[in-house]
């Protein structure tokens, strides 16, 4: 049952920009089982975006480049693929569903017509049957009257209506991977409630993977079976969405998990991870995270730690973790000021 | 969608007010009255004086004002001493070369400058996109007449594949549709200097409007489609792109009416704008305050068009 | 592997990449100012610089012309009419046996003063009108912004002949003309940062603390509408120089015997100059259109590097 769907291995995606080269991904391995939930998070900058847009090819070029690595999907590479034979991919066997429900839409054309184009392209039925399917999409992501709005223009509907039909359009040829970026970010807090149950029960009926980028555990929690923390470009942990959450690991996951407001927890103080995120054409020396890292020890100002298998399914990029590590000396506190 | 069309036909009402404003103030600062200009010597003062009164020159400016509104919009548009026509038939006769020309030219110019600016777009900062970014400041810097005087040089005199000027070879009426060919054979090297004057601000345009376009949320979408690239910049990038063109089509028109002047002039096409010029030089006002009224009026009504077909063609605005 | 540099502590390395964080916007925020920023910006454009350089010789040029011209400007000779180039004349005689060189330099600077006054006055009107209807809003707004539609109607050539023609045709009408004509683009400008700009926190924060509203116009929001204002004002001289070269080639603006590039080319209406004579039209041609092109690169350039937006 644990059939792969999609594997990447040491991807390489940089940018080349004013600042010089940014390695905006750097090295990261990972798979996705066909049908399983898989989250990517990290705060903005980590490159878990890049990574999405890695895998649909759809890196901007200039300034960006995949510089190296390999993507495999159903077993073969899409690095290697042609231009052409990656087009019959997007949007028929893998689509992707965008931050930004209210710009992703093209302002002069029909959401009917935006969704059918896809459905015309890859499954070459007639113009008309299309408009049948575009319809029979817009009924099944919940749009009320869905032939009235399949004739009306995205500037009409709200933000979670258009957001709706970002889903439809995604889903009209039945991929079987959906990429969602931050798919909920940019909707008011009932709409991104009910987005999240339309895309579980979407993905229940369907079986389709999905690979969602967000930096809310919240959703994660909701949603995800497994999930990968991104920092700086490169994996710092990935484990089970229970594991995840119960037992973090390293400490930029334990710094995201205390930043989550709780009920339970009462009024303690909410905790914030000290610092940001530094610009990534300009690293710190050893271990990315060290300026941010209530352990540092001296080691991590050295050397980039390696992915630690912890447990089963459980991985972290961490010198606590290893015997290395524990035997280092701690660096003082004193000098976070 | 018709709210807005209404909205922008009553905004235009007090501008073509303004416009007859300024024309009238204009005639009343030309030196001497119409009087002055077609009265025997021998007359005496105080028939001179009665004719004025019975012309209303002595009425106060705001009734003077008014009655000659009053005659431009039952048509009347004055008189022409000069040719002894009246000034609306003149100008029946030269609105034909001026707007044959004028279409000619900008169609020539929008067959090249949209593909143009397109590719120059979708090719920033390549070898073709630097020439023709070249290509469009030499457009917008050198001065029609000496294009014009350029290309006749070359064409006319040394190559003298085409004629240096007028409408048609002498001796050959401007009768239309018969002699269609001679016309258009005449009028290659004044819509070739026009167009290309055109073109290089229309290609920027294109360009920049283009590159705004290519880096929108909505193009990734298309890609994400699957779309090959020539759908996505063609259908679904250009349809944005040549929005904001329109407006500017619109705004352009008092310069391409002016350039349009000199080119009639250069090459004696007998169109509005040599009417104006030959008006200048004879002191024919009647002539020129018609002639400054129709290019005015012809702005402002082009203008309108460009914001309805800018309505028409963006949704966000025809359905509000 | 563990080769820690000696001679740095663990603190240390650590202080530092902590200050890695904020370094990359202290580079630009604070180190440059904005002069250095846009000096940087401006000499990366290649054709920016080289308008610059070609706009500073022609403008010493024409400076210079009493100095450097071989012959005066107005020196008749009827004998020794549209003579081609020589070492006596390096660009040949006019129609009236005058030397077109000195001429061309002298024109110069009659096409550079009518640029430069005609963009003094529109600059004047247009940053006038545009902060008053930027700053009032309400009905005068209105007013002057349905006037500046009414000016934008007529086109350019057409009316400015009819006022030569009342007028009457010479140096200084032409100046008053072309300053009258070409303001409405720099008032809609104004109006546009003004609306912008008066309702940032400093204006605000000037309001309170009771700062009269001319020293608001003029110290708080003009001085932060500069950038666009002179993009504009640089793009409008050179329209200036083109339309005083339009006006005098069709004869209504300066007229003969001053030397204009305009009245220059006058010459090449006859057929005969036009294929035998290029140097009575070739060279003033020339003149205008290097000069506007360097004009305009340059005006181009002091957009990109003034206006970051419109630059990745």
């Amino acid at each position: 049952m644990t059939e792969k769907l999609l594997e990447v291995k040491d991807l390489h995606t940089h940018f080349y920009t004013s600042d010089g080269e940014v390695p905006a991904v750097n090295g990261i391995s990972f798979h996705l089982n066909k049908g399983e939930t898989l989250a990517i998070v990290g705060e903005s900058g980590c490159g878990k975006s890049v990574t999405s847009l890695s895998v649909m090819r759809l890196i901007p070029d200039p300034p960006g480049r995949i510089v190296d690595g390999q993507i495999f999907f159903e077993g073969e590479d899409l690095l290697k693929k042609s231009d052409s034979a990656m087009r019959k991919i997007r949007g028929n066997d893998i689509s992707m569903i965008f931050q930004e429900p209210m710009t992703s839409l093209n302002p002069v054309f029909t959401v009917g017509d935006q969704i059918a184009e896809a459905v015309e392209l890859h499954q070459g039925v007639s113009e008309e049957k299309a408009h049948k399917i575009a319809v029979e999409m817009l009924t099944l992501v919940g749009i009320p009257m869905p032939e009235q709005r399949a004739k009306e223009y995205p500037h009409q509907l709200s933000g979670g209506m258009r957001q709706r039909v970002m889903i439809a359009m995604a889903l009209s040829c039945h991929p079987k991977l959906l990429i969602a970026d931050e798919p909920t970010t940019a909707l008011d807090v009932t709409i991104q409630a009910q987005i999240l149950e339309l895309m579980k029960k979407l993905r229940d009926e369907t079986g389709t993977a999905i690979m969602l980028i967000t930096h809310d555990l919240g959703v994660v929690a909701d949603m995800a079976e497994r999930v990968i923390v991104m920092y700086l470009g490169k994996i710092v942990e990935e484990a089970p969405v229970d594991d995840l959450f119960h037992k973090p690991l390293h400490p930029y996951t334990q710094g995201l998990l205390n930043s989550i407001p709780r009920m339970d927890r009462g009024k303690e103080r909410l905790h914030v991870i000290e610092g940001s995120v530094p610009h990534p054409a300009n690293m710190p020396t050893g271990c990315a995270f060290n300026p941010r890292c209530p352990h540092v020890r001296e080691i991590c100002l050295e050397r980039m730690p390696e992915l630690i298998k912890k447990e089963d399914g459980h991985t972290v990029r961490c010198w606590l973790y290893t015997e290395e590590g524990q035997a280092s000396k701690a660096v003082s506190k004193e000098v976070s000021s | 969608m018709q709210k807005y069309i209404i909205r922008r036909i009553l905004q235009a009402i007090p501008i073509l007010l303004g416009v007859s404003i300024i024309i009238f103030a204009l005639t009343q600062a030309m030196p001497g009255d119409p009087l002055s200009h077609m009265m025997d010597p021998n007359i005496t003062k105080e028939d001179l004086e009665s004719a004025r009164e019975k012309l209303g020159l002595n009425d106060p400016k705001y009734v003077q004002y008014f009655r000659w509104l009053g005659e431009l919009l039952s048509g009347n548009l004055g008189f022409s001493t000069k040719y002894s026509k009246p000034v609306g038939d003149l100008i029946k006769e030269r609105i034909g070369p001026t707007f044959t020309l004028s279409l000619l030219a900008l169609t020539i110019a929008l067959v090249f400058a949209i593909p143009i600016g397109v590719y120059s777009a979708t090719k920033q900062y390549s070898k073709w996109d630097n020439l023709f970014t070249v290509f469009a400041f030499a457009g917008i810097s050198i001065p029609v007449f000496f294009l014009a005087l350029v290309l006749i040089w070359l064409f006319a005199l040394q190559l003298q594949w085409f004629p240096s000027g007028g409408l048609t070879t002498p001796g050959v009426t401007y009768e239309f549709p018969k002699n269609i060919f001679n016309m258009l054979y005449h009028l290659v090297l004044p819509s070739m200097t026009l167009a290309l004057l055109y073109m290089a601000s229309f290609m920027r345009y294109t360009r920049s409007s283009m590159l705004e376009v290519i880096r929108q949320d909505y193009i990734r979408t298309a890609r994400a489609k699957g779309l090959s690239e020539k759908v996505v910049i063609y259908k679904h990038a250009l349809r944005n792109a040549l929005i904001p063109v329109i407006t500017i089509l619109g705004l352009s028109l008092p310069g391409m009416f002016s350039g349009a002047l000199v080119t009639e002039t250069i090459f004696s096409l007998p169109g509005m704008g040599t009417l104006s010029y030959n008006a200048v030089v004879q002191r024919d006002y009647p002539i020129l305050m018609a002639t400054n009224l129709m290019f005015a009026i012809w702005t402002i009504v082009g203008n309108l068009l460009a914001d309805i077909f800018y309505a028409l063609v963006d949704p966000r605005i025809r359905y509000d | 592997m563990r080769n820690k540099p000696n001679d740095m502590r663990s603190e240390e390395i650590l202080k530092k990449n902590k200050n890695k964080t904020t370094d990359k916007e202290l580079k630009t925020q604070q180190i440059m100012s904005p002069g250095r920023i846009f000096w940087i910006r401006f000499r990366r454009n290649k054709l920016a610089i080289t308008g610059t350089i070609v706009l500073l010789i022609l403008a010493s040029l024409s400076i210079m012309a009493p100095w450097i011209a071989p012959h005066d400007p107005n020196t008749t000779n009827v004998r020794y009419r549209e003579k081609p180039p020589s070492a006596e004349h390096p660009l040949g005689t006019d129609t009236l046996g005058r030397d077109v060189l000195s001429r061309l330099l002298y024109g110069g600077r009659i096409s550079m003063t009518v640029g430069v006054v005609a963009v003094a006055i529109s600059l004047s009107i247009g940053i006038l009108l545009g902060s008053l209807a930027g700053y009032y809003r309400g009905w005068v707004d209105t007013v002057i912004m349905r006037f500046t539609d009414i000016v934008i109607s007529f086109p350019f050539l057409v009316i400015a002949i009819t006022i030569a023609a009342i007028l009457g045709p010479n140096f200084r009408n032409t100046v008053i003309i072309i300053g009258l004509l070409s303001w409405t683009g720099t008032a809609r400008l104004v109006r546009g940062e003004f609306l912008s700009i008066r309702e940032r926190d400093y204006v605000e924060a000037a309001h309170a603390i009771g700062a009269g509203e001319g020293r608001i116009i003029f110290r708080h929001i003009l001085p932060n509408a500069m950038a666009p204002i002179i993009v504009s004002a640089t793009l409008g001289m050179a329209s200036a120089v083109l339309m005083e070269a339009y006006l005098s080639f069709l004869g209504l603006g300066v007229q003969q015997p001053i030397p204009s590039w305009g009245n220059m080319l006058v010459a090449a209406e006859s057929l005969k100059a036009l294929q035998y004579q290029w140097w009575l039209w070739v060279p003033p041609g020339t003149a205008i259109f290097i000069t506007v092109l360097s004009i305009n690169l340059v005006g181009d350039g002091l957009r990109d590097a003034l206006d970051p937006r419109l630059k990745d």
